[in-house]
């Protein structure tokens, strides 16, 4: 069979029109992008527009035209991956080697709500934001939020269990899903659901970076709409006076639905690309949202100011444009960020405690590779999201000092990557964060369901993966 | 039977390395069943909190260590697991509570044990002892195999260590009781309430006579729980209509402790139980179809959770028929004189993939696994 494949591959890549138009013929009018203009804007993600290998891009419209796809380039060996918006920030997209990708671009249908239930099920290129505009008007909203919201899609999301700073109240992407459509790389068609009987594929899938089918539908977890939001911004003279008071208000039982600390350069980048009201002074920002009725805000907010007393400012607000407009400079930071110059950005995570620690560390580091750091973290779920800006054309220090800072966050008991994922970028450290044992099980579980070469190798460690078979 | 009790990660091992060939349960020494043939090995011996950091809202703890010892350090704290882990037995331990995935009635509104196992250490059916998952929230670095051996029911590996992500216990705890509802009613009605903006935390309704003694009231009655820190009182009470009464602290603590012991409201010696997940918007019909049948019925996780007792043998038929009926329906018999496979969907392709995360962990089947990855009743 390999070497039918392999002949089947060859006579594809020879004859690439007759393959093309057989692939055409599965997909509905312009579901298929062969050319370069096309191919590029498809192949590109925040970091690159190579379209390397690219033979076409597949847009299927359902589950059974994907799967039609897949069953088509396994006949004919050629790999094929999934694409959600291309918003992805690891090098997920760009695989090299001659591959399909198959885009959910037109997957963008919500399949229906359960308002008593409080769930909804859409297809994998319904974009993050859309599930809780469809959900509004019924009483529901789909609570994990992405800076990328706007455009990311859910298939995106489900790959990289992503989420925003709302994780901290109502978890990742994994903890809002309840089951998937998937088609598998050998092109078969499973739904999984979260039913207590079984394994949870669902989990399993959920954060694989792709890598074992491509997700089609999505059965997503709704959150009630909040009767109020409130938004209070905290600044605070020193930096660690900020981190002791966030630490007090998760102590004292306040769960923030949104929560973020933003240093004081961050800060400054932040109000000089969008003025939000972020104080010049500031040592350390915190803002945060809390939800409820108006006693329960009364009752947060109370306790949220008697235990911040060392805060030099606080504001307060309640009218949505004005709330708003105090996020707006946090919320536009990956703008501020390139605004700024020739940027790097991180996404580690540690454990809350370690907080002070790792801005330590990334003054540090950040000196030792003379560049310039600013950092915001997710408090309460640990996500540190540093980004680091060169004083002159010294691009390579940038990627050391990112790539030491993740470290840092490794062995300060958190994670290389607690949004972004590993993608094609990072794999390489993976076995500073697992042991070979780790990684080699990890890597007997992915090629478990990748039991042909339809997804193409592994994002798992390479060279740990050869030492440990 | 033999009982294997090590008393290290690496004992375990070794041990896994040197029973390949055999079918190995994993229990927890005091919830072994005695009538098994098969070896077990028991978790009991790797007990101990291993870390417990209040200020991360994270706590380590060996697969074997009581459930009653990891709550009652954090309740010290003010701190809890908020999936609320329900006990089936008093000697639960905190490693089969991951292994069974075993969420109470916060379930729908503060996820399950599931989603708030953050990472753990487990031993493969080779004998590889593996880490997984990172202790922060937020973790997309490599394959994070905590979610699927939550809930595996140590068919795939043997946890050793599990890291929960804990949570600020509220202080003020209010249940609002509202008799006369129709189990149909019931989950339409909990969301109307969920939706005013309460901080809901529990949504149950009681129809079977030992449940509704819970109450004190004579019909089937919904109980909605409310936990903050504000108070919300007088609010709760406007949600409620006519004839509702609201029980607060120890009552209601009380209560909910017992619609989580659900299995034990029904009487032990005779009938039979069943447990039966579902759509919230589904339990409710399900439950009512299963009352006019005769059979009582709790549901629990706003209509998401379905308790059935009934004491005539001969009602198994149709109850397995509104459970196949039910669509989005999964099933098992949790006790009674018969036997029965789970009610489960799933697909030959669904069972292919299970089994090859079965192969990729456990290839000589050193674990038992039946009989979940085998074929069940209501496969499609």
């Amino acid at each position: 069979m390999a070497f039918l494949g392999l002949a089947n591959r060859q006579q594809a890549l020879r004859n690439r029109e007759s393959f093309l138009n057989g692939l055409a013929q599965r997909l509905p009018e312009r579901g298929l992008r062969v050319s370069d203009k096309a191919r590029k804007a498809w192949a590109s993600s925040f970091r690159s527009t190579d379209p390397e290998g690219l033979l076409a891009v597949a847009l299927p419209e359902c589950t059974e035209q994907l799967q039609s796809v897949v069953h088509y380039c396994l006949e004919h060996d050629i790999p094929a991956f999934p694409r959600g918006a291309g918003t992805n920030l690891v090098g997920a997209i760009n695989r090299g080697g001659e591959h399909v990708l198959i885009a959910t671009t037109r997957m963008r249908e919500v399949l229906g709500i359960d308002e008593v239930s409080g769930t909804v099920r859409v297809q994998a290129g319904v974009t993050n934001r859309a599930v809780s505009e469809h959900a509004r008007p019924f009483g529901w909203r789909y609570a994990p939020d992405p800076s990328s919201q706007r455009t990311c899609t859910i298939g995106g999301n489900i790959a990289t269990n992503s989420s925003g700073a709302s994780a901290l109240k109502y978890g990742t992407t994994a903890n809002n899903l309840l089951g998937l459509t998937v088609v598998l790389p050998d092109g078969e068609i499973i739904t999984t659901t979260n039913d207590d009987l079984g394994i949870s594929l669902t989990g399993l899938l959920c954060g694989s970076e792709g890598q074992m089918g491509f997700v089609t539908e999505a059965l997503l977890r709704l959150v009630p709409l909040a009767p109020e939001t409130r938004t209070i911004l905290l600044a605070f003279s020193d930096c660690e006076d900020g981190l002791r008071a966030a630490a007090r208000i998760l102590k004292s039982g306040v769960l923030p639905s949104r929560f973020d600390f933003l240093d004081r350069e961050c800060a400054l980048m932040c109000e000089n690309y969008t003025t939000s009201g972020y104080p010049d002074e500031a040592g350390g920002v915190l803002l945060l949202d809390i939800e409820g009725n108006a006693e329960q805000l009364d009752a947060l907010q109370a306790r949220i100011l008697s235990i911040s007393e060392e805060s030099s400012t606080i504001r307060i607000e309640v009218n949505p444009n004005k709330r708003a407009r105090l996020w707006a400079g946090r919320m536009k930071i990956y703008g501020a960020a390139a605004a700024k110059g020739r940027h790097v950005m991180l996404d580690g995570a540690v454990p809350l405690s370690q907080a002070p620690a790792i801005l330590q560390q990334i003054g540090k580091v950040a000196k030792h590779h003379s560049v310039m750091p600013c950092t915001t973290l997710h408090i309460g779920d640990g996500t540190v999201h540093t980004f680091l800006h060169q004083y002159a054309d010294e691009s390579i220090a940038l990627y050391r000092c990112a790539r030491d800072i993740r470290l840092a966050c490794v062995s300060l008991g958190g994670t290389l990557s607690a949004e972004y994922g590993i993608g094609t970028q990072h794999h390489d450290l993976l076995d500073q964060q697992f042991s070979t044992t780790d990684l080699a099980v990890q890597n007997r579980l992915l090629a478990a369901i990748q039991t042909n070469r339809t997804m193409g190798t592994s994002n798992l460690c390479p060279s740990v993966l050869e030492a440990a078979s | 039977m033999t009982i294997f009790t090590p008393t290290s990660e690496d004992e375990a091992a070794e041990l896994l390395r040197a029973s390949r060939a055999g079918s190995l349960q994993i229990a927890a020494a005091q919830q072994i069943d005695q009538t098994t043939k098969e070896a077990v090995i028991s978790t009991a011996g790797m007990a101990g909190i291993v870390a417990y950091a209040p200020e991360d809202f994270t706590i380590s703890a060996y697969a074997g260590t009581p459930l009653d010892e990891l709550e009652k350090e954090l309740s010290a704290n003010g701190q809890r697991l908020d999936f609320e882990p329900p006990r089936s037995s008093a000697q639960v331990s905190i490693g089969s509570v991951a292994a069974t995935n075993a969420s109470g009635s916060r379930r729908p509104f503060a996820g399950s044990a599931r989603d708030a196992l953050l990472c753990a250490r487990f031993i493969t059916g080779l004998g590889e002892i593996v880490s997984t998952g990172s202790r922060v929230l937020k973790s997309v670095a490599g394959l994070d195999l905590s979610r699927t051996l939550a809930g595996s029911r140590g068919r795939l590996a043997l946890l050793t260590e599990v890291t929960f992500r804990t949570r600020a216990a509220q202080v003020n705890e209010h249940t609002l009781i509202i008799p006369d509802v129709a189990p149909l009613d019931f989950p339409q009605l909990a969301t109307s309430i969920l939706q005013q903006g309460f901080s809901m935390s529990g949504a149950a309704h009681l129809s079977t006579p030992q449940a509704r003694n819970l109450t004190t009231q004579g019909t089937p009655t919904a109980v909605i729980r409310f936990e903050d820190e504000a108070n919300t009182l007088p609010r709760i009470r406007e949600a409620g209509a006519e004839g509702t009464q609201i029980i607060s602290s120890e009552k209601s603590r009380g209560l909910w402790a017992s619609i989580n012991q659900a299995q034990m409201q029904f009487p032990a010696a005779c009938g039979t139980l069943w447990r039966a997940t579902c759509s919230p918007s589904e339990g409710g019909k399900l439950a009512q179809q299963l009352s006019s049948l005769g059979a009582d019925t709790i549901i629990d996780w706003r209509g998401g959770l379905v308790w059935t007792w009934h004491p005539a043998l001969d009602l198994t038929p149709n109850i397995l028929h509104l459970f196949a009926k039910s669509p989005s329906t999964h099933a098992r018999l949790v006790s009674g004189p018969i036997t029965a496979a789970p009610v489960r969907r799933i697909t030959q392709a669904q069972l292919r993939i299970e089994r090859a995360v079965k192969q990729a962990l456990d290839p000589d089947h050193t674990f038992d696994s039946k009989p979940y990855l085998q074929g069940f009743a209501g496969e499609g």
